[in-house]
């Protein structure tokens, strides 16, 4: 089987943002510790989206292959910003009709 | 240090000055307790178990157990509550989502949940109900006991329901201490702790009642 | 007509019951839309949902407490279930070399491309403050297992994208041909696509290895989301090491009943029987069957821990389901519910035939089962808490309607995506 290089890079880039992810959030997890009002951030802020990207970044690893530099890179920002703007979108909708 | 609660069963009247004081100190809206007082005998609250008149009855005052090893800060997917190093379990009301997993993982069933928007009863348009210091919750996050944190925090204050007790059956302090008044209780009195075999180290004491006919309920 | 002339109807003939089925779907889509803006301005309090403990109401009789988490929940794990279709199809199809399959694998995908929004979404619509649910992704905790849920999920989702997206590029590119009014849409879409034979051979093996990716994913899919119920010491019925194995054999239970009931579909509608033969279809309904049996035996093996010498807290929730106010419900779910299916999977065993119509019936009234099941593993261990009197959840029709959403929705994006590209892989009419 033929490891293609383009394939191998992507998927190492992202199992090192996945592991840097969950990494920040295991160092900067302050749950057990004294808070005062207003609060202190646990974890890194955006590690959870930092390990998630790691793992879109992974599965596209099967894009990096077949697919044009270019292309690859609208597919990558297409999957991530997308599942972002999810987020976003729901969250606009929803803070303006929840009182 | 440890924060930690003593109330002795013993002396409980079942009425509910603890609970009515909590709720105002800390602005609950209607529907919501933080304590509450369990009937341990009938179904119904106030009800005794068994027939007339063999009758048993007993309350049981239940508040957050600020657990050492607490289901709900380990479940929550925010980090919405989190343990102080005081000891107080904290629920930070900002950033609850609402997904009332604590609700779920709460062996003592303690987490209140704003199902609509709260309705605070008496409100604050004659003068203030509640300490200004806690934040009225919106709707739409859970809610629980903070051990009063807003006293605990100013000075030797002890909760507003160790306060109101008319009969002296709650008792607070630092567990740590072996002078307190809780290390003494715990080291002379019987005391009992809640679903302890669940392992969750609660940090509130029962002193169960004189009584030995009639057990602290524990299913 | 060519075979594949057959295929591409689902996507170039749309007829007046095609018209009439999706505004039927939008008007339902929208009383939907009315009843989460309901639920958003005035609190979960529209839904039947309530907290454990409810105090005593002097004036009136005493209403004891409710269910935290009820069909929404139930509703999620339904579709996460539902999910299991696509892979459970594609790995069988590329690891395992089953070409035979290959017809029903591209409507499984597709299955769980709309089955996880919809699970998402049901998660959504069960959050008292949906706009913090950025909160997730800011500080989201890791310990949680809810957190579990939303890299998994997610992972799964991106993970099916990406498989179907490649799948998908050799007959977009054939269709760029044959549709030209739309071969503006096509060409983009298939991105230079040149249809060499080392290209195929290249798409082939990298959906080789993505397949065998998505496999332990899908496996870590649902046991996550059983261990949302299954660490739970507090609750009765609940704090088991079975319930990982148990979700994932229920989600491919499910997962497969929804494949078998969408290639019967698609085969009448489209008289395709010469595409999806009755040799697929019974494949597919002999699968099922070991799923199915294999489902049922840890079920008992769970009732039979539970009844011999549970704790009392399971006891309690287990003597609500038998012999309990949900005791009717329980029975006809086992006897009904997944005894006539588990009959008609049987059937063949022992006496020569299949028959498709039958079996659709019985992968229908298997999902349906299933979604009762699950609620019947959310719901009553909620209403059991120790140290509380047992608890009352009825769902409201508002709640009601908002799960029912995620049902028109699912459906709408389903027929759009067949009035897109094929839904049968035209490989295998060329192969």
């Amino acid at each position: 089987m033929m490891v293609n290089v383009r394939s191998a890079t992507v998927l190492i880039v992202g199992f090192l943002m996945l592991v840097l992810g969950l990494s920040l959030w295991v160092l900067g997890d302050q749950t057990d510790s004294v808070v005062t009002l207003p609060l202190a951030s646990t974890g890194v802020l955006w590690a959870p989206f930092l390990w998630i990207c790691g793992i879109i970044v992974m599965l596209s690893a099967a894009f990096a292959g077949v697919l044009h530099a270019k292309h690859y890179l609208m597919w990558l920002a297409t999957l991530i910003l997308g599942y972002l703007a999810i987020f976003g979108i729901l969250v606009a909708i929803t803070a303006h009709l929840v009182p | 240090m440890k924060l930690t609660m003593v109330i002795d069963l013993s002396r409980c009247l079942g009425c509910w000055s603890c609970a009515v004081g909590c709720k105002l100190e800390n602005d609950e809206p209607i529907g919501i307790w933080w304590n509450r007082i369990l009937t341990t005998g009938g179904q119904e609250p106030d009800t005794p178990s068994g027939d007339y008149p063999n009758v048993k009855m007993t309350y049981l005052p239940i508040n957050c157990q600020h657990c050492d090893n607490a289901p709900c800060v380990k479940v929550c997917p925010v980090a919405a509550l989190r343990k102080r190093d005081d000891g107080i379990v904290f629920l930070d009301w900002s950033r609850c989502i609402g997904c009332r997993y604590c609700l779920v993982a709460c062996p003592y069933g303690i987490p209140a949940f704003n199902w609509n928007p709260p309705v605070q009863a008496p409100d604050n348009s004659l003068f203030q109900i509640g300490n200004p210091a806690v934040p009225v919750r919106p709707v739409g996050v859970s809610e629980k006991c903070t051990f009063c944190f807003q006293r605990v925090d100013v000075g030797n204050l002890t909760p507003k329901c160790i306060e109101v007790c008319p009969a002296g059956a709650r008792f607070f302090g630092d567990l740590d201490d072996p002078n307190s008044q809780v290390s003494q209780l715990i080291q002379t009195k019987p005391t009992v702790r809640l679903r302890e075999e669940l392992g969750t180290e609660p940090s509130v004491y029962y002193i169960p009642p004189r009584n030995p006919a009639i057990k602290v309920q524990v299913s | 007509m060519t075979s594949e002339d057959s295929i591409l109807q689902s996507v170039t003939k749309t007829g007046t019951g095609f018209y009439v089925f999706v505004c039927a779907l939008v008007v339902l889509t929208c009383e939907f839309l009315y009843a989460w803006y309901l639920q958003l301005t005035t609190g979960l309090v529209v839904t039947g949902m309530r907290s454990i403990y409810n105090a005593p109401n002097y004036m009136g009789p005493y209403v004891a407490g409710g269910s935290p988490w009820g069909i929404y929940i139930t509703n999620f794990i339904f579709w996460i279930g539902i999910s299991h279709a696509g892979i459970a199809i594609s790995a069988s199809v590329r690891l395992m070399d089953l070409k035979k399959y290959k017809v029903v694998a591209r409507m499984a995908e597709v299955l769980t491309l709309v089955a996880l929004p919809m699970a998402g979404l049901s998660i959504v619509f069960d959050q008292g403050r949906p706009d913090r649910i950025i909160n997730l992704l800011t500080y989201g905790r890791f310990q949680s297992p809810m957190l579990w849920d939303l890299t998994a999920i997610t992972t799964y989702f991106m993970g099916t994208i990406v498989y179907l997206y490649l799948s998908l590029r050799g007959d977009i590119n054939e269709l760029a041909h044959r549709l030209p009014k739309r071969e503006w849409f096509y060409k983009r879409l298939a991105m230079n696509y040149q249809g060499t034979e080392s290209e195929k051979e290249r798409h082939n093996q990298t959906l080789w290895w993505l397949a065998l990716a998505i496999v332990p994913i899908m496996v870590t899919v649902h046991s996550v989301v059983s261990f949302v119920f299954g660490l739970m010491i507090a609750r009765g019925g609940w704090y088991s090491t079975i319930f990982a194995i148990y979700f994932v054999v229920g989600a491919i239970v499910s997962g497969v009943a929804a494949v078998y009931s969408l290639a019967w579909i698609f085969r009448w509608l489209y008289k395709w029987q010469s595409i999806i033969t009755d040799e697929v279809l019974k494949g597919v309904s002999w699968a099922l069957r070991n799923v199915l049996i294999i489902y049922i035996y840890l079920w008992i093996a769970e009732e039979l821990t539970t009844r011999y010498m549970g704790t009392s807290a399971d006891l309690r929730v287990s003597d609500y389901l038998w012999f309990g106010p949900y005791a009717p419900i329980f029975w006809t779910l086992a006897v009904v519910g997944f005894g006539i299916p588990a009959l008609i999977l049987l059937k063949p065993i022992f006496r020569k035939g299949f028959n498709p119509k039958l079996t659709f019936v019985a992968s229908i009234i298997l999902n349906v089962a299933l979604w009762v099941k699950r609620f019947s593993i959310v719901v009553p261990s909620l209403l059991n808490p120790p140290l509380y009197p047992t608890g009352v959840y009825i769902p409201t029709p508002t709640e009601i309607s908002i799960m029912l959403g995620t049902f028109w929705m699912a459906t709408l994006l389903y027929v759009l995506f067949i009035k897109l590209f094929p839904i049968v892989d035209l490989d295998v009419i060329k192969g």
